[in-house]
């Protein structure tokens, strides 16, 4: 193999191998996602939680992708045995979708990977190094979510390990890393998730002063409402719609383009905050507590894996997920709890909407897609992986009602094989279109590969905010959220008719006059000093249902960040601020109906 | 007015109103002038002393009879229902029958001699009509449920009746899909009357007077909602005198039905051996919300038999990975499973199987159990 660059390709590519590549005298590790170029390839980081690492994804809604490529340096030339870590998305009698190929410098590797059912190391054989310096490149042959973790050459023929707690061990000691970030950064407030909750609090805080970290797993802002989601935002401004219009959306069908434009707003709003500094493609991975306190929060970056230490006496969990109260030991919540334990049962849907038992159910993830009409024909494959789920449904795009859940599947620690059955369906049910008559111009324009959550854990406030707080219009003296959106619970269409299909939900509706969210359900009541805002925040699984739309959250998200102010001020604890600075907390929630940023 | 209320009278004489158009009626809505549907019994089946009235938010009392059979075993309930249904503009009389199960579930209709039921511009029912209603009824969660009769049309847009002059709105597409076309407030008016307050006044019936009467008669029901609604009456406590028809019932019910009789069902029948075994006997035909259930359940019970794991090993390749993982660490806790011959083959074939999308996971498994 011949290696050939010019100079200043080398010094980048130099630069890149030293964030990227570890390299030991035996062996060289690769991660997938830092490669120089991803092509057409993804950086897809939400299931790092559960499987290790982002890893690169080959999203080409059925056309294979441009290869990926990066230059590495081996620690020496000769023979190495090759693994790839990677998975077979969906396993069964068919050719598997995610297949792809390495090529090194100029030669494709004869071995295809995405065969194992599992996430593992794949062995490609062993391979030839005739130069230290090569070119490698990701190859995808279908367009269908090939997914590639890392790359792996040792002289020995020893697989690294499978199980993911062994893997982030033998990652860090091949990285010869310390457990911990090398670096550490302070800050007054730390918002984690840059959803519309998480912005509207690192823009509150900062309004009042405080310096904020806004860390973010993606590369936009913007979270269920962004050009990688499209959801549009729902629900009312309360007393912050200053804020809010600042980070909102048109009200667009979901999944439309238009979003595009709504995230340049959002960041053009977010960015003038020069005491907001914001740290996209991080990605949290741990909350440092000690005595109920959170010290601090650890992230990553998702591309070159740097890592830092985040300090600050105040943390905001807007994660949607509640991970940092989940690392904290937050008390959380997670499925349908019984009708009787907050008398939440609604006899018009009976089971459907509280069950008489509690259960692990929650309302499910969603993954938009469109399709357009093209001035030219468009084949598109069989797809016979999918029509296990598609069945003979046929669709042309899919909104809020493409919606995954059962008793099955846990929406975070199976969250990527919700997101693949998704990918079954939409493509199966593409593919049924495309079987009909006139629909040879018919393309698939657009599907997200992010998991649109609408539920997951709900951490436990003073308060737990419940369907009695919205059909009863509780009133409250820490009053900082209102909606009147109605409470909005769904369930899965296959639920009560066996023969639909298992990716469709229904909607139940209970209307109420304006409720109120008290601040309380806005702090963890077991972290002295974590607040919550979003789909996290403290209420029962029918709570959840009126205010889990983006506007409400990002007033939650408001309120937090106007409270950490105060908390700042008179350096207390949240529940301080309820206790004995209420006064002064709600003049200042006031006080934004008519506030001008000087 | 409007207050609901219901009145037992027990005044009316024995009908004794042999249905045999209803016996005969085989089950579809081709049959005229029934037009019921549903899981009809053959029997004769006559009206008995028990009538319920009650008065709808209109004002209107309507007459509710319990039907009995020729051992007055209770049946069905039925009610001729006449009720206005008015729109904006134009106001007409329905009149039509509706047959209830003994839960209160809406079980079929039919016509009254002399008033057929008629759409706009006073044209009747046509066969797919009839046919359509029956649909619209029998969907307890219609769409129709959660809407106002403000917002059944758009009001944008509008059609001329031919015949009366009146200009009524469009309806709106979703709504078009359920309903009656050109019997919109028709479709919606006996909807809610049906399901929602009539509904209630025989659930309430049932549960206040007939519920210990009916023991037998419910739980052993051909009719899944009757069943249901015997176990949502009863407290858990009393489900072990029961362990056959639950276990009928889990086979004939929806995947919501199912998972809720699953989840009541109380920790001591989780650890009969008797009845897990039942259970995972019918384990092909349970969904995945209650197989889900029923492994994670099976992970709390002390001692679970080879034939449980055999008859739920027989199902395995449908099982999605977590069931299948759930189910391999049943194995593990009960170790001496592993030299039941039966299960160890089914293991061994499921390792084999080059078809077979988890075999490696099985492997894996066997491989570390040798």
């Amino acid at each position: 193999m011949v290696t050939y660059m010019k100079k200043m390709r080398l010094l980048f590519t130099l630069l890149i191998a030293l964030l990227t590549q570890v390299t030991n005298a035996q062996n060289l590790l690769i991660e997938a996602e830092s490669f120089e170029e991803k092509g057409g390839w993804l950086v897809d980081p939400q299931f790092v939680q559960q499987m290790g690492s982002p890893y690169l994804l080959a999203h080409g809604l059925g056309e294979p992708v441009e290869n990926a490529y990066t230059r590495v340096n081996f620690p020496e030339t000769g023979k190495y045995h090759l693994w790839v870590r990677t998975k077979n998305w969906v396993p069964g009698n068919w050719t598997p979708p995610g297949r792809f190929q390495l090529r090194i410098q100029d030669e494709l590797l004869p071995v295809v990977y995405g065969k194992e059912p599992v996430w593992s190391w794949e062995y490609g054989g062993e391979v030839t190094v005739s130069n230290k310096s090569q070119k490698i490149e990701l190859v995808d042959l279908t367009g269908f979510a090939g997914r590639c973790d890392a790359i792996y050459f040792d002289k020995k023929k020893q697989s690294p390990p499978s199980d993911v707690e062994a893997l982030n061990k033998w990652r860090l000691k091949v990285a010869k890393r310390p457990a911990d970030p090398e670096k550490t950064v302070q800050f007054d407030y730390v918002v984690v998730g840059g959803g519309i909750a998480g912005c509207a609090s690192a823009i509150a805080a900062a309004e009042q002063g405080l310096k904020v970290a806004l860390i973010h797993d993606r590369p936009v802002l913007g979270g269920n409402a962004s050009s990688e989601i499209r959801v549009h935002t729902l629900g009312i401004y309360g007393h912050f719609e200053r804020i809010l219009r600042m980070l909102d959306t048109k009200h667009y069908p979901n999944g439309s383009p238009e979003a595009y434009a709504e995230d340049k707003k959002r960041h053009r709003n977010i960015e003038r905050y020069k005491n907001i500094h914001i740290f996209l493609n991080w990605r949290a991975n741990g909350a440092n507590t000690t005595e109920n306190t959170i010290q601090s929060v650890d992230a990553a970056n998702t591309i070159t894996g740097e890592r830092l230490r985040f300090k600050a006496p105040y943390f905001a969990d807007c994660t949607g997920d509640g991970w940092i109260g989940f690392w904290a030991g937050a008390a959380y919540m997670y499925g349908r709890e019984s009708a009787d334990q907050f008398n939440e049962s609604w006899p018009e849907f009976g089971e459907l909407w509280s069950p008489e038992v509690a259960d692990n159910a929650v309302m499910g993830a969603s993954v938009l897609w469109r399709t357009y009409s093209d001035n030219y024909d468009h084949q598109f494959p069989d797809v016979p992986w999918a029509m296990e789920v598609a069945g003979s449904y046929a669709a042309r795009g899919g909104e809020w009602q493409w919606e995954y859940s059962n008793t099955d599947v846990h929406q975070i620690d199976d969250a990527e094989q919700i997101r693949d059955h998704m990918f079954r369906a939409i493509y199966g049910s593409f593919a049924n279109v495309k079987k009909q008559p006139n629909t040879n111009k018919l393309k698939l324009e657009w599907v997200s590969y992010l998991v649109g959550k609408r539920e997951s854990r709900r951490l436990v406030g003073d308060h737990i905010f419940t369907f009695n707080d919205a059909r009863n219009l509780t009133q409250f003296p820490d009053s900082v959220v209102m909606e009147r959106r109605e409470v909005d619970v769904h369930y899965q269409e296959n639920l009560v008719d066996a023969n639909r299909p298992d990716f469709l939900s229904k909607a139940m509706f209970y209307k109420t006059g304006k409720y109120i969210i008290p601040y309380r359900s806005l702090y963890s009541k077991n972290i002295s000093n974590l607040f919550m805002a979003g789909r996290c925040f403290s209420a029962s699984h029918i709570g959840l249902g009126g205010p889990r739309v983006m506007l409400t959250t990002g007033q939650m998200g408001a309120a937090v960040g106007f409270a950490a102010s105060v908390c700042f001020k008179h350096k207390v604890q949240p529940r301080d601020v309820y206790q004995k600075y209420l006064k002064e907390y709600m003049e200042l929630i006031e006080k934004q109906k008519s506030y001008q940023k000087p | 007015m409007g207050t609901a209320q219901y009145i037992l009278i027990q005044k009316i004489s024995l009908l004794l109103i042999t249905l045999f158009p209803l016996v005969s009626a085989a089950t579809t809505c081709d049959t005229i002038p029934l037009k019921v549907n549903g899981n009809w019994t053959d029997k004769n089946i006559r009206h008995s002393e028990h009538t319920i009235l009650f008065e709808d938010t209109l004002g209107i009392v309507h007459h509710i009879s319990l039907m009995v059979d020729n051992d007055n075993i209770p049946e069905l309930f039925t009610s001729h229902i006449e009720t206005p249904v008015c729109s904006d503009s134009l106001c007409n009389l329905m009149n039509i029958r509706i047959y209830w199960t003994l839960s209160g579930n809406y079980l079929g209709f039919d016509t009254i001699p002399g008033k057929p039921l008629t759409k706009n511009d006073h044209l009747n029912f046509n066969g797919e009509d009839f046919q359509q209603l029956h649909r619209l009824l029998c969907d307890e969660q219609s769409i129709l449920r959660r809407r106002h009769k403000d917002d059944l049309f758009d009001k944008e847009a509008t059609r001329v009746s031919q015949v009366v002059d009146a200009v009524t709105g469009a309806t709106s597409k979703e709504v078009k899909e359920v309903t009656v076309d050109g019997a919109v407030y028709s479709s919606y008016t006996i909807y809610h009357l049906v399901h929602s307050q009539l509904s209630g006044v025989i659930k309430r019936y049932v549960t206040d007077s007939l519920l210990t009467l009916l023991d037998k008669r419910l739980s052993t029901s051909d009719r899944v909602d009757e069943r249901i609604f015997f176990w949502q009456q009863i407290p858990a406590a009393r489900f072990p005198q029961y362990q056959k028809e639950i276990t009928e019932t889990i086979e004939m019910a929806s995947p919501k039905d199912r998972l809720f009789v699953m989840k009541k069902t109380p920790g001591e029948m989780w650890a009969n051996p008797d009845f897990i075994v039942r259970i995972a006997g019918i384990g092909e035909q349970l969904d995945v919300y209650s197989l889900s259930h029923f492994l994670s359940q099976l992970k709390s019970t002390p001692t679970i038999p080879a034939a449980c794991l055999s008859l739920l090993g027989n199902q395995m390749k449908s099982f999605s990975q977590n069931q299948l993982n759930t189910y391999l660490s049943l194995i593990e806790k009960t170790p001496a499973s592993l030299q039941h011959k039966t299960l160890l083959e089914i293991l061994q074939n499921a390792e084999a199987d080059t078809q077979y999308k988890y075999r490696t996971i099985i492997g894996a498994f066997l491989k570390n159990h040798r």
